[in-house]
């Protein structure tokens, strides 16, 4: 464990991740689609193949099994050590199943991983796409949300006008693709916004909430927070709906080019919160890694 | 600048269909973009041309057809539609239009390429609803005064008057519309959306968008789709046995600046339904990335394409613009009840309770 969470880690063997993703699954099948976690925890949203920046996540807010985790998804694609990253968070879920969880992005689908990057660097670590194929069918397994001490409620994206209770999701069959519409895609996709009510995402999947629907949603199911990740936001966190909603991003300078800060969340025995912010950790062995300017526009 | 060898014209070539009627444009004879496109022959304005019956019963396409194939196998009309205010005629194409029509899509094509790169995007999506593409200034078979002015500006009015005429002479208003452009025509489109030319624009699709493209007009990869887009991008050189292509792009240079600077900004800035579709995940720059993961567009990848990314990907384009229309509730699909709910609230956008 040691070896894979360090600078020089190796990527699995195929058959080494083959049994990992099987191990994994036995445990993940387990969980509910509002899994139950603890204080102490800390809060993490996207890392998207960013491997040195979790290691610095590590450094930062402590290592497993001192610290607990609730990462909320979104470990593969457009970073370009998405196998290492997505290697490492399933190994410390398999060691430390019950500090550790693991929630479903968006982006763990078989369908975004094929064009976003991670089914690309399967093949070019692998020489084939077994392992994108062992870890996808897991991907499957992952819970959707989770509930901290009742009363904080984590997903990656946001609500669904198809949901109002958290029995609701309880109820969803979520071991499939990620569907394209539908309750458990809105749980991936949605967004808060400054409008009310429901929206139509600019993203083409999900919707766009407004405050007085956070406001019911957390009424109703007797909540005070839903922390959320999914969209960049500079400082790492970010507010809105008057501290219904918050939004995690654990990317640091997203994509290598976005010079945004990353955060996690770190809420004590008693609830209480603090957000670490931190940047991109210094790296080596990048500098093979062809970086053309972009050129979609000027 | 060289044709691409894989679409070089030969002299073997029979005339392309929509070259084939060598009448001048009426008024003056048309400025030549280049020494080396030295006279363009045109069908006359105002003439109207329908689709049916077809001229040509085309046969059943093999894998090695490289013949031309007519408008009227995808759009019902054509037309050459003079625009007064613009001192020019504009080679038109559209298709599904009823007198109620209140909704259309209006095509803009590439640097260099012409309406009928769209043909099988437009075939596809006119069973949807009303489209329109038109061949720009300079473009296909359109002609203007100065031919060689392919500024922003320029087509930016060109596109806005274009249609106000059209529909004028239909003696509709100008009906809601969605503006799909590629290439410098995806540049025009976010400025026309942006300018306000026209008040009813109500969604944007930008369909690869990139500086270093400008040039590569004519790379199609489908041969289906270089069978109807390509002819409208050749003329025949005078008093000489061979084709040339119809818009010296090089020579638009100074203008490429003008089509591309400070559009991530626009695009963005622009209050409309917005999907931008690439066929390259990497490339999008900071401003763009940054929203594409605050989730302010939608963002579309079409990996398999090359960058005519509508004419090797026609199907998959289509469907992506159709499921944007219907996401966007400008086509109906959504399950009874659930569009009131969800759509009564935000138009216009008022600030939060």
């Amino acid at each position: 464990m040691s070896q894979l969470l360090s600078e020089n880690c190796k990527p699995l063997s195929e058959d080494e991740v083959k049994g990992l993703c099987e191990k994994a699954r036995e445990i993940l099948m387990k969980e509910s689609n509002v899994q139950a976690v603890n204080c102490p925890v800390t809060v993490s949203g996207d890392i998207h193949g960013q491997y040195h920046d979790l290691l610095e996540l590590f450094r930062i807010g402590g290592t497993c099994p001192d610290t607990n985790y609730l990462f909320m998804g979104d470990y593969v694609d457009r970073g370009y050590y998405s196998v290492e990253t997505v290697t490492a968070l399933v190994c410390l879920k398999v060691r430390y199943p019950n500090r550790v969880t693991i929630l479903r992005g968006n982006h763990e689908s078989r369908q975004i991983t094929q064009v976003y990057g991670f089914y690309d660097e399967c093949l070019r670590k692998y020489g084939n796409a077994n392992v994108w194929k062992f870890f996808t069918d897991m991907f499957d397994y992952l819970p959707l949300t989770a509930l901290v001490e009742v009363s904080i409620f984590c997903l990656h994206g946001g609500l669904s006008p198809s949901i109002d209770t958290l029995e609701q999701i309880r109820n969803l069959d979520r071991v499939q693709e990620v569907p394209h519409e539908g309750p458990m895609c809105d749980l991936l996709w949605s967004d808060p916004d400054d409008r009310c009510g429901w929206g139509i995402s600019p993203r083409g999947a999900g919707y766009t909430f407004g405050q007085d629907i956070s406001d019911q949603f957390n009424h109703t199911n007797a909540i005070t927070l839903i922390a959320r990740a999914h969209q960049l936001v500079m400082e790492g966190y970010n507010w809105c709906h008057e501290r219904n909603v918050v939004t995690i991003f654990s990317a640091p300078n997203y994509c290598y080019r976005c010079g945004n800060q990353a955060a996690i969340m770190e809420l004590d025995e008693n609830k209480n919160y603090t957000f670490l912010q931190f940047d991109p950790a210094p790296r080596r062995g990048e500098d093979h890694v062809s970086r053309r300017s972009p050129d979609y526009f000027l | 600048m060289k044709p691409p060898s894989s679409a070089k014209p030969s002299t073997s070539m029979p005339p392309p269909p929509s070259l084939s009627r060598p009448t001048r444009f009426p008024d003056r004879a048309p400025t030549s973009p280049s020494a080396s496109l030295p006279a363009i022959r045109r069908p006359s304005a105002g003439v109207l041309h329908s689709a049916s019956p077809s001229p040509s019963a085309s046969p059943a396409p093999t894998a090695d057809d490289f013949s031309p194939r007519s408008w009227t196998d995808c759009f019902d009309h054509s037309l050459d539609l003079h625009v007064p205010s613009r001192n020019a005629v504009f080679r038109l194409y559209h298709a599904s239009f009823t007198p109620s029509s209140d909704f259309c899509l209006l095509f803009l094509h590439g640097g260099g390429h012409s309406a009928l790169s769209w043909a099988l995007v437009a075939d596809k999506l006119r069973k949807r609803c009303p489209v329109i593409a038109f061949d720009a200034r300079g473009h296909g078979n359109s002609v203007a005064d100065d031919d060689t002015d392919l500024s922003a500006e320029t087509q930016v009015a060109d596109a806005a008057e274009l249609v106000r005429t059209f529909f004028k002479q239909r003696g509709t208003q100008v009906p809601r519309l969605v503006v799909i452009g590629h290439s410098m025509g995806g540049a025009i489109a976010a400025r026309l959306t942006a300018s306000k030319h026209l008040e009813r624009i109500v969604g944007l699709v930008v369909i690869d968008v990139a500086v270093r493209y400008v040039t590569k007009a004519g790379h199609v990869r489908n041969t289906e789709s270089a069978r109807l887009s390509v002819p409208p991008q050749l003329v025949r050189a005078t008093n000489k046995d061979r084709w040339t292509w119809r818009t010296d792009l090089e020579q638009s240079e100074g203008y490429w600046r003008g089509w591309f600077q400070g559009l991530s900004s626009l695009f963005l800035s622009v209050d409309v339904a917005k999907m931008l579709v690439l066929a390259s995940v990497d490339r999008l720059d900071k401003h763009l990335m940054i929203a594409q993961m605050q989730g302010k567009f939608q963002n579309i990848l079409i990996p398999t394409a090359g960058h005519a990314v509508h004419e090797d990907q026609p199907d998959q384009t289509a469907k992506v613009i159709n499921d944007y229309l219907e996401r966007n509730l400008f086509l109906g699909r959504l399950v009874e009840g659930e569009g009131e709910r969800i759509f009564q609230q935000r138009e216009p956008i008022p600030p939060c309770c």
